[in-house]
């Protein structure tokens, strides 16, 4: 049996979290609105169906492209699961009623260390291919020994009408820092306290200088409040920091970009650093640690990239991180890169309008779309190697798995 | 038969006599004379009727004098309706001839009828249709007869507020008082006497309360339901109620009801906020849709080839050594369309010594091999098929001409168009390209001229529009034209047409167009040559989507090339109107008191109606007071901060005398302030009234030479200033009231001249305000270089929904935002230079506390949709410098029209406006 080989005539599913409002959701809705932007017909699949689904940005996203069993899913899938995912995404696929071999499967991977861990590294080679989102994740994991190919995500948000300020309680006049960190995560890579002190350095050259930072916390309103006790305390009604804990929705977070005048980022590593991305592309002035998946869009002639050096992490600070090392952001360096801006707004809007321009030119839904298109051109016209020719199933439905299809999941 | 009778049996069987109730009424059909006989001996006064649409009671009460004795309706027949005397108080002759236009002079028994039947127009104020359709299930044609012959006596009303069986119940003289069966008899009486002597017409519309609110109408001696019905609901004006009645506008937040003061935030829902802008958007969409379904086409005259074989021979072109002008048409097999093309091109040939050259992509189709026998035809044929863009670059290096016109196989020229291009790219030594009109064969338009987004992709402007439509009628620079008919100067070409990175094809046209203004040179759509286009349509799904994703790829392409250039092509510049009646003036102390500023009236504005948003208080600016420098400079940091580039800055000239000039002379003091401006000479009379009219005037404008020598004076001094605004070099002055003017052309000249000794250029644009709204005054016919809109004079759209009014003695008008803002899109397009404008909100409350004008349901999200679509405007009729966006207004405080910032708002406009101008950015 010959399979085909043009793209055209193989179905093409993404796989992983569409509803989930977590990293692994953004890459993989990016991806789905890329393809999209290429006319590439696709169908996307909830691996767990885990997630609430009530953020209808995401609805708008996925459209009528859900499908809800598995079992039919042959041709190339593309599946957006963390490494440590890989046996449970199989397993549920299976449960799901579809069969891993019998199609051609693509993993896309996030990580945010120099070197991709080993533990995970057996899940990764179950795929034919793994995509990598920045040259960041492509180099570590080759540091880890898998060949991956660039794909990169989109950045590009969908238009339409934006919050005000006001609905944030944001100060209108100020200059805004924006900052977002999760503390279901380990705070340490994204390093809000060096943006603390940023700021704290900005208001002690100006103490009466119009500027608020903004922190959007992820992870609830106790893990918030505790987290900020401790540099909060005597601070309770401080008109120039405002924390936001509670969960906020795509087109609230969109807003809320919008509504920042400097997205800031002294992360000591990002896979990609969408958060800087999506700023970006929204017109806002970035300003990040110059490390890492971010430096795949962010130039010194598009945003502001703050000096670092190089530190090896200390034990438990990330996981798996023992042996690699990651970056320690220059606060001086950011605040001395922050104070002409501050003197002088519109040379960050000069900035900006540059990065808005070349952060959708190389991450925007059609520049990401296009490159899924190669990737998956190419796979299509290649040959499936890896595999014994006897692995690889019909792609029609056995009466087995039609059954299988018809009992309640 | 005698001729009277003859007379008679004629105007019976007209159109406006009912069979069905002739017959019942007869007992014979019309072709019997014996039962027209029966009827005429009946007497006059027990004559059955004979049409819904004739009151014989009414017309011989009202037309008394010239009936006499005579059969009503043969009266009216035969003399009446020449003479324009209404048949029945819901027919009104004058009223239907305005809504439908009569056919000529005098009105037919047969147009009459045809509108009645076939609900073409309101028959008269009273009757509504569209209101009338909404309360129950009535005919979808025949309203009016529905409603005379069940719907009244059922209880339907003929518009909202007549109830003619409640009246018929409040008034004891009126006959029937309201039984069963007698409404028409209240509804006659309404009309003919109750409304006149302000009567209520039902429970919401009290005559009297309405002609004592608007006094206007009392003394004009209008009938009030009649008058608001016919006018005064589309003026905005507010029937009154003597009860509270549900505000329709949604509750008002209690800050804004209860206290004298504003305050903010307003409650915000996101979900309804995102509701209102994509229905904003969907309605739109239909709009323009709808827009489009209307055009009425003309197909072009174009050849069709049946028989391609046979008709070649028919092909005679001429013989030039030395070709000016050589014609590509690139063709694969189509022979039908390429005989086509080529007969098109013999029969109207170019006046200048012209060649044509046919690259043939190999084709298959031996009749395409034929061509190879006309005479004087340069046939190239490609060895094997090279696809489009090679086989045109082959086809280019051929060319002699110092002129080449690129012609797909599949156009035509339409008459002269050639010479059109030919002409039009002579005489401009600047342009590198001109393009035509494109139209498909069924005359639907298809291009006039493409613009391109910063993100590569490019909209055929006009695209399934009304290629007559007067927006489409005048040349325009754009940024490309696309290949289907381009007329290039080869010299500036080089040798290769189409860059091979297009391959295999799309967005290659708009590279080259690219490459020319890359290099200075100009590309511009010329309205009087008009092409014919069969625009491929591929229906093959796979094919259409590989054609998209081959056209993605040379968007991506072409962006990454050009995009810098294309974000630059592409900047909008808004430009907003700036008062600076915010400092005390002599002249203002003594016409208003000591200390007067705009400030007076602003701060002591009270809410007219339940959720009426007044007073605008200003926030982060404060109480300014535009004498300061710091002022100014407050103003020009907050406006750069939201992108805005400028303002325009009213000016006042009365020769000697300037009025509030305070501010330009600060700015003129302090060059530091970057305060980016141009000027609008807003050249009216100064009133009590503050509306430039004639009325108790205060300073009067006089257009003597002593008085123009000095505005112009002024406005050359003004723009010598480096902040000054310029459009492609010149400087942008704006005159206010051009028809004011005595001799518009004479000032332009003047100022042209002036300027001129100046050593500097102008731009002189009018506003569309006041009398030269809707004129369609085209500025070149004054000597201008251009006009701009002025939102919202002239379209607005009154507001739908009744007001809780609280203000005592208010007898004000009010619109509907968000209809306005439609309005103001659905308006046709100009057929000179328009800039667009856009105004966030409205409300001169502040200076006429109960004859105010508002506009209700303004929100930042309105205003950011209304800015988007004129941005989109922008691009399809503006290039480069020229995309100016006005803005109505940056603190006309006093008319509720500020982006300034306010308690109640804060920074909402001007972030609707960034996040707007951000959002066209890309795409």
């Amino acid at each position: 049996m010959t399979l085909p080989t043009r793209l055209a005539d193989i179905p093409v599913t993404f796989i992983g979290h569409p509803f989930a409002p977590i990293g692994m959701g953004e890459q993989l809705r990016s991806h789905i609105a890329a393809a999209g932007a290429v006319y590439l017909h696709h169908r996307v699949l909830d691996i767990f169906r885990h997630s609430s689904r009530d953020d209808a940005a995401h609805h708008a996203v996925i459209g009528d492209r859900e499908r809800l069993d598995g079992a039919d899913a042959g041709g190339i899938r593309v599946f957006h699961v963390n490494g440590d995912e890989v046996p449970r995404a199989i397993a549920a696929f299976e449960a799901r009623g579809g069969r891993f071999d019998a199609g051609r499967n693509v993993i896309v991977p996030a990580w945010e260390l120099p070197a991709y861990p080993q533990a995970w590294v057996a899940g990764l080679r179950r795929f034919e291919e793994v995509w990598a989102l920045s040259a960041f994740v492509r180099d570590s994991l080759a540091a880890a020994g898998i060949a991956s190919r660039l794909v990169g995500q989109s950045v590009e948000l969908p238009p339409g009408p934006a919050l005000p300020r006001r609905w944030f309680g944001i100060r209108e006049g100020a200059f805004v820092l924006l900052h977002f960190f999760d503390l279901s995560s380990y705070a340490a890579r994204k390093n809000p306290l060096a943006v603390l002190d940023l700021f704290e350095r900005l208001r002690a050259a100006h103490p009466y200088r119009d500027i608020q930072l903004v922190l959007k916390v992820k992870d609830g309103a106790a893990g918030g409040a505790a987290w900020s006790a401790p540099w909060s305390r005597g601070r309770a009604h401080d008109p120039q920091i405002r924390l936001l804990d509670a969960p906020l929705d795509s087109h609230a977070v969109r807003s809320l970009i919008m509504a920042c005048d400097c997205f800031v980022s002294l992360h000591r590593a990002e896979g990609f650093g969408r958060g800087l991305g999506e700023a970006m592309a929204l017109g806002r002035l970035a300003l990040g640690t110059a490390w890492s998946g971010n430096m795949d869009f962010m130039t010194p002639d598009n945003a502001l990239l703050v000096d670092y050096s190089s530190v090896a992490l200390r034990p438990g600070e990330y996981p798996h991180g023992d042996g690699q090392s990651w970056a320690e952001p220059d606060v001086a360096h950011a605040a001395a890169l922050l104070a002409p801006v501050l003197d002088d707004p519109a040379r960050g809007r000069t900035l900006a309008r540059r990065g808005q321009i070349e952060v959708l030119r190389g991450f925007g839904n059609r520049a990401v779309g296009l490159r899924i298109l190669d990737l998956l051109e190419a796979l299509a016209a290649r040959p499936q190697a890896s595999r014994p020719p006897t692995t690889r199933a019909p792609m029609t439905r056995t009466p087995a798995r039609r059954q299988r299809q018809a009992a309640p999941t | 038969m005698n001729d009277d009778l003859r007379k008679i049996h004629q105007l019976v069987c007209s159109s406006f006599v009912d069979e069905g109730w002739y017959r019942a009424a007869v007992g014979a059909g019309r072709g019997d004379l014996g039962g027209l006989v029966r009827y005429l001996r009946l007497p006059v006064a027990r004559r059955p009727r004979l049409s819904p649409y004739f009151d014989a009671d009414f017309y011989r009460a009202t037309q008394r004098h010239v009936v006499g004795d005579a059969d009503p309706l043969l009266h009216f027949l035969a003399e009446g309706l020449a003479a324009w005397r209404d048949p029945h108080p819901l027919v009104d002759l004058h009223w239907l001839a305005s809504e439908a236009a009569a056919p000529g002079a005098a009105l037919s028994v047969d147009w009459l009828t045809a509108l009645l039947e076939g609900d073409a127009a309101d028959p008269s104020p009273y009757f509504d249709q569209a209101f009338y359709a909404t309360q129950a299930e009535v005919p979808a044609i025949g309203r009016l007869r529905h409603f005379l012959t069940e719907g009244m006596d059922a209880g339907l009303c003929p518009n909202p507020w007549l109830d003619p069986l409640w009246y018929g119940r409040a008034y004891d003289d009126v006959p029937g008082a309201g039984a069963a069966g007698t409404a028409y008899l209240a509804l006659r009486d309404f009309i003919v006497g109750g409304d006149a002597q302000g009567r209520r017409a039902g429970p919401g519309f009290d005559g009297a309360l309405y002609r004592r609110r608007y006094t206007d109408v009392a003394d004009a001696g209008v009938p009030p339901l009649r008058h608001f019905l016919a006018n005064g609901r589309a003026e905005g004006r507010q029937v009154p109620a003597d009860r509270p009645r549900p505000s329709a506008i949604g509750p008002a937040p209690a800050s804004i009801a209860e206290s004298p003061v504003a305050a903010g935030p307003w409650p915000l829902d996101p979900a309804a906020m995102q509701a209102a802008y994509r229905d904003l958007e969907a309605r739109y969409a239909d709009m323009r849709q709808a827009e489009k379904d209307a055009v009425v086409c003309v197909p072009p005259p174009m050849l069709a080839c049946a028989d391609p074989a046979a008709d070649m021979r028919s092909i005679r072109l001429p013989r030039h050594a030395r070709p000016v002008l050589s014609i590509l048409v690139p063709a694969f097999n189509e022979a039908d369309h390429t005989v086509a093309c080529l007969l098109a091109i013999a029969r109207t040939p170019p006046r200048v010594a012209f060649e044509v050259v046919l690259a043939d992509d190999c084709s298959t189709d031996p009749v395409m091999l034929g061509l190879a026998r006309v005479a004087n035809l340069v046939v190239l044929r490609q060895a094997e098929n090279v696809g489009f863009l090679r086989n045109c670059n082959a086809g280019f290096a051929r060319c002699r001409g110092r002129l080449v016109l690129l012609l797909n196989n599949d156009a035509q020229p339409v008459g002269e168009a050639i010479d059109a291009l030919v002409a039009a790219i002579d005489a401009d030594p600047g342009l590198g390209a001109v393009g035509p009109k494109i139209v498909y064969p069924s005359g639907r338009l298809q291009e006039a001229g493409c613009f391109l987004t910063p993100n590569g992709e490019s909209g055929m402007i006009g695209l399934f529009g009304d290629a007559a439509a007067p927006g489409f009628s005048y040349d325009r620079d754009v940024a490309y034209c696309s290949g289907a008919a381009l007329l290039l100067r080869r010299a500036l070409i080089g040798p290769v047409l189409f860059d091979e990175a297009y391959l295999p094809a799309y967005c290659e046209d708009a590279d080259l167009c690219l490459r020319l203004q890359a290099g200075g040179h100009r590309v511009r759509y010329i309205a009087g040559a008009t092409f014919a286009h069969h625009l491929s349509v591929s229906t093959n799904r796979d094919a259409g989507v590989r054609k998209l994703q081959g056209i993605a790829r040379n968007q991506h392409r072409l962006q990454s090339r050009w995009g810098e250039r294309l974000a630059e092509m592409d900047r909008v510049r808004p430009i907003a109107f700036h008062l600076p009646q915010f400092h005390p003036t002599p002249e203002n102390d003594l016409w208003w008191g000591a200390g007067f500023t705009e400030w007076h009236n602003v701060a002591r504005a009270r809410p007219s109606f339940a959720g009426h948003y007044q007073p605008h208080l200003p926030a982060d600016l404060g109480f300014y007071d535009l004498r300061l420098p710091d002022a100014l400079r407050a103003q020009a940091a907050l406006a750069e901060r939201y992108g805005i580039e400028g303002f325009c800055v009213y000016y006042y000239g009365f020769g000697a005398r300037r009025l509030l000039s305070a501010p330009l002379d600060v700015l003129h003091a302090n060059p530091d302030i970057a305060f980016r401006h141009c000027l609008c000479w807003a050249n009216e009379n100064w009133t009590k009234h503050w509306d430039g009219g004639e009325r108790e005037i205060l300073m009067e404008q006089r257009y003597d030479m002593a008085t123009l020598a000095g505005v112009v004076a002024d406005l050359v001094r003004h723009a010598c200033d480096p902040r000054y605004i310029r459009v492609d070099g010149a400087a942008l002055v704006l005159v206010y009231r051009p028809l004011q003017l005595p001799d518009a052309r004479a000032f332009a000249d003047m100022c042209r001249m002036a300027f001129d000794e100046a050593g500097q250029a102008m731009h002189l644009v009018y506003v569309e305000s006041m009398e030269a709204v809707g004129q369609g005054l085209s500025p070149a016919d004054i000597g201008f270089d251009a006009a701009v809109e002025f939102p919202p004079h002239g379209r607005a759209v009154a507001a739908g929904t009744a007001a809780q009014i609280t203000k005592p003695g208010w007898a004000g008008y009010r619109y509907d935002y968000a209809e306005t803002v439609l309005a103001f899109l659905a308006r046709p397009d100009a057929a000179y230079k328009r800039y667009p404008a856009a105004f966030p909100s409205w409300d001169n409350t502040p200076r006429q506390s109960l004859r105010g004008t508002s506009f209700d349901g303004a929100t930042p999200e309105a205003f950011r949709f209304y800015v988007e679509r004129k941005i989109d405007e922008a691009r399809r009729f503006l290039m480069g410098g020229e995309r100016l966006l006005f803005i109505n207004a940056w603190n006309e405080w006093a008319e509720g029209a500020h982006l300034e910032p306010d308690t109640a708002y804060g920074h909402r406009w001007l972030e609707a406006l960034r996040d707007a101008l951000a959002d066209r950015a890309w795409a």
